[in-house]
């Protein structure tokens, strides 16, 4: 490839990394201050009851459906979404459609990540002092954002795509089993220290 | 040459496009890094195998040219047919 198209590539790549780490941040920055306003404290049990439910329901979602069965790897994402991105994917040159892209793909993930981020945000809205939020945000942007940075970086080195995209075919079930396997992990662990103990992080 | 194509998911037909085919064959030749003038050249070969194909038929599914133009692409690129194969189905 050549070499301009490969430094156009790595930019819109990083774009679209910032797109995700923005919507993703304001979506728990939005969620803890809705929390932080509106939550009451006597209602806290109730809340985190209800998201280790939903991360339950979501992980046995996650297990069964993430991927669409057949060849590829179609994700469970409502179609009209999934081939917007495709189709925007292959034609945009622009560095901001591309940060846009990465706005609309976490929106488009909402349904199967709403929890996990709705968890962050309640442990931010009950036990995190407000000047520590950033902190705590960034953290779980880079933890989310790390395949994306992985994958940029493998593209920078010269890998090819379809080598990348090869493995993800092999590996859709172990990766699906593993996404599900950490909401339950998730939910298994702010059962017993946020339920049954009460405790802090 | 003048074969109707018949699309999966909407079942319109419409008519045959040898633009709209180099294009799909030539992107997916550049996303696995091939030179620009090797994807063009590429490209025009695996279309010239699919018109010939067309050449005694009036209606084919959008299928049909996906199936043709893969097992061609792959005597030439394997690493580009199954990305053309992937196409609307990595997401």
């Amino acid at each position: 490839m050549h070499e301009r198209a490969k430094h156009r590539l790595l930019i819109l790549n990083i774009a679209y990394i910032i797109g995700v780490i923005s919507m993703t941040s304001l979506v728990i920055a939005g969620l803890s201050a809705a929390a932080v306003l509106w939550l009451p404290l006597e209602y806290l049990h109730t809340a985190w009851l209800v998201l280790i439910t939903a991360a339950l329901v979501v992980g046995v979602l996650v297990m069964t459906t993430y991927y669409r069965r057949g060849k590829g790897t179609r994700l469970w994402i409502p179609r009209s979404f999934a081939s917007y991105l495709e189709d925007r994917a292959k034609k945009t040159k622009n560095v901001v459609e591309a940060g846009a892209l990465g706005i609309i793909s976490v929106v488009a993930e909402l349904p199967f990540t709403a929890v996990l981020m709705a968890m962050t945000a309640l442990v931010l809205a009950s036990f995190v002092m407000l000047e520590d939020f950033v902190p705590i945000i960034a953290l779980y942007c880079i933890v989310a954002t790390l395949p994306l940075v992985t994958m940029t970086i493998l593209l920078a080195g010269g890998h090819k795509l379809s080598r990348i995209q090869r493995w993800r075919e092999n590996s859709k079930l172990f990766l699906q089993y593993a996404a599900g396997a950490g909401m339950f992990a998730a939910a298994v662990y702010a059962w017993v220290n946020f339920v049954l103990l009460g405790g802090a992080i | 040459m003048s074969a109707y194509v018949v699309k999966h998911n909407t079942h319109d037909s419409e008519s045959f496009d040898v633009v709209r085919l180099h294009g799909s064959i030539l992107r997916a030749c550049m996303a696995v890094r091939a030179f620009e003038g090797e994807s063009h050249d590429i490209a025009e070969r695996v279309c010239k195998h699919v018109i010939d194909w067309l050449e005694n038929k009036t209606e084919v599914s959008s299928e049909d040219i996906r199936r043709v133009c893969s097992s061609n692409l792959a005597v030439y690129h394997p690493e580009a047919a199954y990305m053309y194969e992937q196409e609307g189905y990595i997401l």
